[in-house]
């Protein structure tokens, strides 16, 4: 009975197993170096890695894993936000209705729902302390001053995507928030109102239209949001977050010490392409001869690094599931809020923005284009410009860049926190020009309040840091700390401190009652 | 950096480990999750609890028919979510996931959740169409108790439970079931109160929902709730809308003035609201409620003021929409909060109100003057209008209010029971000279009153006419009605008045006169008397016109002298045959002996009548042959006035007897006795039976007169615009002369009257004889003067509004006059410029000052108001000898009214200004 070919096809469904595990994973077992570095650079997922990482990658303290955290934030979003998209509808008169299906009704709706809310608020935790982590460590300076750029891109689609997910529940605490960030948006036409021009020069309406869609938060603006939130945004986020990661490995993987010994490291830009080590897998190499610049693991001692598969990969799913854990652990003992259905009739009071807007709203409260415009552009700006203006080049990779740095760092945050409370104490105890003088012009009250003060005041410590010290690095850092104290600050006064027409009260316990 | 060690991979294995404990507990808690989600959720466990009961229940009947079916029904039980898609309530509701046994008649012995529904409401409600959200609030998609049942944060409608448990209902059952004749909700409680079903849970929780919300309803409209909130447009615009106020969340009542510890609800809201008002709301004019269960029953009916279901779902009424409100029910309604239940005093805090049930108030105000105010407010004030478009209330409704307003006001004496001969002038006296004198001057010479001291008026104006006038005032002018003086107070008024004209000569001296003087003599200077007094009516020959045609065989040759005398000395009250007592006995005599000079032939013999009349049987005859000219009980019409006591007086049965059974020659009477012109014939029998009639109808007061409903209204307008115009306007609104289309005096005022007065002028008047042509007047005929009559009757249509005469003089000296007078003695009150402030302080008098009130008050209203002032309130009588602060002579007050008519914006126009300039004609 038996024939070749019979033979040879009973042969083939014998190994179809440990064939299809082959052309799966063709590097064959990991137990070379040589097979790592294959695991890496054949998968289209894991060669945006380095084969081989520096150890110093791995160790906790030098990243404190909160860009890897913030990636799993995203991937569990969108594996949440999808699962809610499925009952989800985005109509005004069905979205309240459809989220309490989701909580009633739906099997694990109300968990998934958690999950996501959870998620999204650590989200923007974990971007704000991996944009500081990079900051501190100077991870910004040349030549990764563009992969800066992109991150801050980033953590402003990672405010966009959180903020455009308030409005979708279609409940009070939706509503409103909302309507204040659209009012925010609206607020230059309080400038064009002081100078008198706004009859035909009009940014703040149309700025505002164009994200609700029409004058008041509706189903225009629901619409508009979901958009946002479910595909412009996350398409956005997923582009320049490729782009960001490939930067990392194309700028030399993370910023490292200078005094981190190196065999070959300086002065790769001129020289021309060294010959690759006779230890090292040739192929790769060659390919990577190509770039400019620092590739990752080139010219390094393979003594100091560990090959990325599996060190960098266990490292990283560690963090991932980490993440998941605390985000499901949140999502089973606290459910997401959900207020009364929005009702325009029925404004909340105090209606308060999402919490890491609370300091922007903090400073509209003195002048919505001001605060809520002008100075959040100039942070912004200033961010981006950082990586331009302060180019020395020594102490990448050191946390505050060595002592002097946090001595500098230590006096910011005193000499900010005393400025931001003297900034919110003054005006609660004393009150502010428009008390003071009540005809006085608007013009003036939108440039000389407290939040407009606060930011001279710290532009102008940065500027004395930079007369005593002499160095843009330790001038950065004094405005940084400034800024993030005068957020931080800010923000808990706006989510703790400010009650019913954000007067100010101790405790909520002290609301006049209603 | 410390130099790198040779092992490769630092702490992987603490990674690995780190690694293989995440995802444990990871996997832990996924499945920790799974667990609840799937095992312990509530209504899963009710679910599984319910088919147990479901098993028992079917062991219970094993082998019958029933226990078949009961174990078939516990096969088929699906342990799923059960819920009621309801598409036409845009609901879902979940309940019956637990409450599973609400349809099963089976489970009234279950505890809750799985018990029957109380009541036999599910066969009227089908579950499937309605659901259990829409009567029982609740969160109908909710799937946990607590968030069910909706008593937690962030859902607005908890379940309605206990003494507000039936506030929904009116979501589909109209107002008129639910309170009216079919009174569902009393039907309701008396289900819950017996348990219908012999539900387990029929223990009456809500029993008394129903009689507390009809209570509520029944104290809402009692209360006058809505004089200052609207419901459904319709009501008081003073206050907020309370059509939906059952549909009001917590977000928006106001809970700022509420202590921290009490509950964010709006039962709890209302109930306290309705308790104290002034903590909830401080400021607010709203009266507190007295008793606990009335501020329950007030909460209750207002959680029941929803906005309806969809259209589909409401249930229409079975009712005819009651009967229209009467006027005492719109006034409980509407009025009642402010003016008082009896419209004395008030109840709610901060206003005071004008008591409308103030007999001086009521007599100076006309019902115009109540229906513009009414319509209109009075802006400054808290009253609102209550016009469509404001309070909502139509023009029927608020005339029914303004007629339970009226309905204060004593009815005053009855016309008929009034008699001037009864009266003693002494009182009379004393009246008037109390009341009147401030108006009509001490000896009725007029000021802002009419002169009644003439000799004319007085000989024209009847006792009904006056008595009239007196008891119902003259609405639109300065004369107040006098209804709480008694018929006797009034016949003394008259006597007094009377007391004023001239005592008539006896017939003894005029006869005497008359034998003095030979007939021939007596009757040439009689000739000239009669042709300046008499002819103007009776013709210069006595041919008759307005008056009788004297100059007939059947007058003058069946009527004796005395019957003539007693005719002009008396007259004919109420018709246009004036007295003429002021006429000395010679020139009566005269009168007397021209007439009888054109008697030709002798004194007919006249029969008396066979037998005494029966006035029943007479009354028969008179109204088959009678009535028609002579009017009811010969009251007058056509023919003239039978029931005349003056006339019965003078005529004897015989002459009366003659005339009925001959005729008059000349005139529509015929005789009866041949039956002329195919009218029944009458036996003198019957004659006599009709005399005993006619004579018990006289022996009655005097009654007026009305109508004579002869000439012709169309060349009346002619003759009225080219005649009367000049000094009564187009319209007969009054300019110099007075006001005509005034219905209270063509109400009191005979056709007599009134031709009385145009014939013969009124002394001491700009008021001419109309016939001989003095001062440049046309000459009229006689008959052109009931033409003129008839065209003022049609000025008779009660219902218009119709601007009040301006009766005060706006010249500058007037209205200084008034401005230093005002000062002086009103703005102590009502401030300066007349808003009742002065200083921003509230003054105790009301504002004149302003729009409404100037519109809706005459200025009669105004003059009255400052002379006799007005009881109860502390507005005194500045009319002289009024016995108030102080004696304005009439011309002072109505400088006063001119002074206060400057603040109206609407000035009166330019012609009104120039005619009143022209001399205040009383």
């Amino acid at each position: 009975m038996s024939s070749p070919g019979f033979e040879t096809f009973t042969r083939n469904i014998r190994n179809l197993p440990r064939n299809l595990k082959e052309s799966l994973f063709r590097h064959g077992s990991t137990t070379s170096d040589r097979s790592r570095s294959q695991a890496v650079f054949s998968n289209l997922f894991l060669h945006v890695h380095a084969t081989r990482v520096h150890k110093r990658t791995l160790r906790f303290n030098t990243t404190m894993a909160m860009g890897m955290a913030s990636l799993a934030l995203f991937l569990i979003l969108t594996g949440t936000g999808i699962l809610l998209m499925v009952y989800y509808k985005p109509g005004i008169d069905q979205a309240y209705d459809s989220i309490k299906d989701i909580h009633y009704v739906v099997p694990t709706g109300r968990f998934i729902r958690n999950i996501h809310r959870w998620a999204a608020h650590l989200m923007v935790v974990t971007v704000i302390l991996h944009l500081c982590r990079v900051f501190y460590t100077a991870s910004y300076k040349k030549p990764r001053e563009f992969n800066w750029l992109l991150g801050l891109g980033l953590f402003i689609i990672t405010l966009a995507l959180s903020f455009s997910g308030y409005l979708l529940p279609w409940d009070q605490l939706a509503f409103w928030a909302i309507t204040i960030g659209s009012n925010i948006a609206g607020s230059p036409t309080e400038f064009t109102d002081a100078l008198g021009i706004t009859s035909w020069f009009d940014p703040g309406s149309f700025s505002k239209e164009l994200l609700l869609g029409a004058s008041e938060v509706g189903q225009e603006a629901l619409l508009r949001f979901y958009l946002l939130h479910c595909i412009v945004l996350p398409l956005a986020l997923t582009v320049l977050l490729a782009v960001h990661f490939w930067r990392i490995r194309k700028d030399g993987g993370l910023g490292r010490p200078e005094a981190t010994p190196t065999s070959a490291g300086k002065g790769a830009d001129d020289k021309p392409v060294p010959a690759p080590p006779s230890a090292a897998p040739g192929k790769s190499y060659g390919l990577m001869c190509v770039v400019r610049d620092r590739t990752p693991a080139v010219n390094l001692d393979p003594a100091e690094t560990v090959p990325s598969w599996p060190c960098l990969l266990r490292a990283e799913l560690l963090v991932f599931v980490f993440t998941m854990l605390l985000c499901v652990v949140l999502g089973l003992a606290f459910d997401a809020p959900l207020k009364e259905p929005a009702n325009p009739d029925v404004p909340e009071n105090p209606a308060k923005a999402p919490w890491y807007f609370l300091g922007i709203q903090e400073m509209t409260s003195y002048s919505g284009f001001m605060g809520g415009m002008i100075i959040p552009m100039i942070i912004i700006l200033g961010l981006g410009l950082i990586p331009f203006l302060d180019r020395e080049k020594e102490k990448v990779g050191v946390y505050f860049s060595g002592k002097p740095g946090k001595v500098v760092a230590l006096k910011s945050l005193i000499m900010a926190a005393i400025l931001v409370i003297a900034a919110v104490a003054v005006p609660v105890n004393f009150g502010w020009l428009r008390n003071w003088f009540p005809d006085v012009n608007q013009l003036f009250v939108i440039f000389v309040n407290p939040g407009t003060l606060l930011t001279a005041a710290y532009a102008a410590w940065s500027i004395y840091v930079l007369r005593r010290t002499q160095s843009t690095r330790l001038a950065a850092m004094a405005l940084f700390t400034c800024f993030i104290v005068g957020f931080v600050i800010m923000t808990i006064v706006g989510t703790y401190l400010r009650g019913p027409n954000w007067d100010f009260y101790w405790s909520q316990a002290d609301w006049p009652a209603h | 950096m410390p130099q790198t060690s040779k092992q490769a991979r630092p702490r992987e294995g603490l990674v690995k480990w780190l690694l293989l404990l995440v995802s444990l507990a990871t996997t832990v808690v996924l499945i920790g999750a799974a667990l609840r989600e799937n095992r312990f959720a509530d209504w899963k466990q009710y679910r599984l609890e319910y088919a147990g009961i479901l098993e028992e229940k079917a062991g219970d009947d094993r082998g019958t028919e029933i226990g078949r079916r009961s174990a078939e029904i516990a096969r088929q039980f699906d342990p799923n979510m059960e819920q009621y898609f309801l598409t036409g309530l845009d609901r879902v509701d979940r309940c019956t996931t637990c409450h599973a046994g609400l349809e099963d008649p089976r489970m009234t012995d279950q505890p809750e959740p799985f018990t029957t529904h109380p009541g036999r409401y599910l066969e009227f409600h089908d579950p499937a169409r309605f659901g259990c959200t829409i009567c029982h609030e609740g969160q109908g998609r909710a799937t946990e108790t607590a968030d069910a049942h909706g008593t937690v944060p962030f859902w607005d409608h908890p379940l309605l439970e206990g003494k507000y448990a039936k506030t929904a209902c009116s979501r589909c059952h109209s107002e008129e079931d639910l309170f009216g004749e079919s009174a569902l909700l009393a039907r309701a409680d008396d289900i819950d109160k017996t348990g219908d079903s012999g539900s387990a849970s029929g223990d009456g929780h809500a029993s008394g929902a129903g009689e507390l919300l009809t209570l509520g309803r029944d104290l809402f409209q009692k209360r006058g709730c809505l004089g200052c909130h609207a419901l459904n447009g319709k009501g008081g615009t003073f206050s907020v809308d309370i059509a939906f106020e059952g549909d009001k969340t917590h977000h928006e009542l106001d809970f700022s003035h509420f202590a921290k510890d009490e509950p964010r609800e709006p039962a709890y809201w209302h109930r306290k609201h309705f308790r104290k008002p002034l903590v909830v709301a401080p400021g607010t004019v709203m009266p507190a409620t007295g008793e606990d269960d009335e501020a329950d029953a007030l909460t209750a009916y207002m959680l029941n003021l929803r906005s309806g279901a969809p259209a589909a779902y409401r249930k229409k009424s079975s009712h005819e929409t009651g009967a229209p409100a009467a006027g005492e029910e719109l006034y409980a309604m509407y009025c009642s909060s402010c003016h008082g239940a009896e419209g004395l005093e008030t109840e709610a805090p901060g206003i005071s109100t004008p008591a409308l049930n103030n007999s001086d108030s009521l007599a100076v105000a006309d019902n115009d003057y109540y229906r513009f105010i009414i319509a209109n407010g009075r802006s400054g004030s808290k009253m609102t209008p209550w016009k469509e478009g404001h309070g909502n209330l139509t023009r029927a409704e608020i005339d029914r209010i303004v007629g339970t307003i009226r309905k204060w006001e004593p009815a005053g004496a009855g016309v008929g029971d009034v008699n001037a001969r009864l009266g003693d002038k002494r009182n009379g006296r004393a009246y008037y000279q109390g009341l009147c004198a401030n108006c009509h001057g001490r000896r009725g010479e007029g000021g802002i009153g009419n002169i009644l001291n003439s000799t004319g008026f007085l000989a024209v104006a009847s006792d009904p006419f006056l008595a009239e006038t007196i008891i119902h005032g003259r609405p639109g002018t300065a004369m107040p009605s006098w209804k709480h003086f008694d018929a006797q107070g009034i016949s003394d008024i008259l006597a007094y008045l009377r007391s004023w004209q001239p005592d008539s000569p006896a017939w003894e001296e005029v006869q005497a006169s008359m034998q003095s003087v030979p007939a021939g003599e007596n009757a040439r200077i009689g000739r000239h008397i009669y042709q300046a007094n008499c002819s103007g009516c009776h013709g210069r020959n006595g041919e008759g016109g307005i008056g009788l045609n004297l100059n007939s065989p059947d007058i003058l040759r069946v009527v004796d002298d005395e019957f003539l005398f007693k005719t002009i000395a008396f007259g004919r009250p109420t018709t246009a045959m004036p007295s003429w007592r002021h006429l000395s006995a010679d020139d009566m005599g005269a009168v007397i002996a021209a007439i009888r000079s054109w008697q030709k032939d002798a004194d007919r013999e006249l029969k008396p009548a066979p037998r005494p009349g029966d006035y029943a049987v007479g009354k028969i005859h008179f109204e088959t042959s009678c009535l028609r000219c002579h009017g009811e009980n010969g009251r007058g019409g056509i023919g003239p006035q039978l029931a005349n006591p003056i006339l019965l007086s003078s005529a004897s049965d015989a002459v009366l007897n003659h005339w009925i059974g001959k005729g008059r020659t000349g005139t529509a009477m015929v005789s009866f006795l041949s039956g002329e012109q195919g009218l029944t014939r009458l036996d003198s029998g019957q004659i006599a039976d009709i005399i005993a009639y006619i004579r018990r109808e006289g022996r009655a007061a005097e009654r007026p007169l009305l109508r004579t409903g002869v000439g012709n209204p169309l060349l009346g307008s002619q003759l009225f615009l080219g005649n009367c115009v000049s000094c009564h306007g187009r319209q007969g609104e009054g300019a110099s002369g007075p006001q005509l289309n005034n219905p209270s005096f063509l109400h009191s005022a005979s056709d007599g009257f009134l031709a009385a007065t145009m014939v013969l002028g009124r002394s001491g008047t700009a008021m001419q004889s109309m016939i001989h042509g003095q001062e440049g007047l046309g000459q009229i005929a006689s008959d052109q003067i009931q033409d003129i009559i008839a065209h003022m009757r049609l000025w008779d249509v009660p219902t218009t509004w119709r601007k009040p005469r301006v009766m005060a003089e706006m010249s500058e000296r007037a209205i200084q006059a008034g401005g230093e007078n005002f000062t002086q003695f009103c703005s102590s009150c009502h401030g300066t410029r007349g808003r009742g402030v002065l200083d921003g302080a509230d003054y105790f008098a009301p504002s004149l000052n302003n729009p409404e009130f100037l519109e809706a008050a005459s200025d009669g209203f105004l003059l009255a108001t400052i002379a006799r002032g007005r009881s109860g309130t502390p507005m005194r009588p500045f009319g002289l000898g009024s016995g108030g602060i102080a004696s304005l002579p009439s011309d002072h007050i109505s400088d006063i009214v001119s002074f206060i008519r400057t603040w109206q914006e609407r000035k009166p126009s330019i012609n009104e200004q120039k005619t009143s300039e022209g001399g205040r004609t009383p």
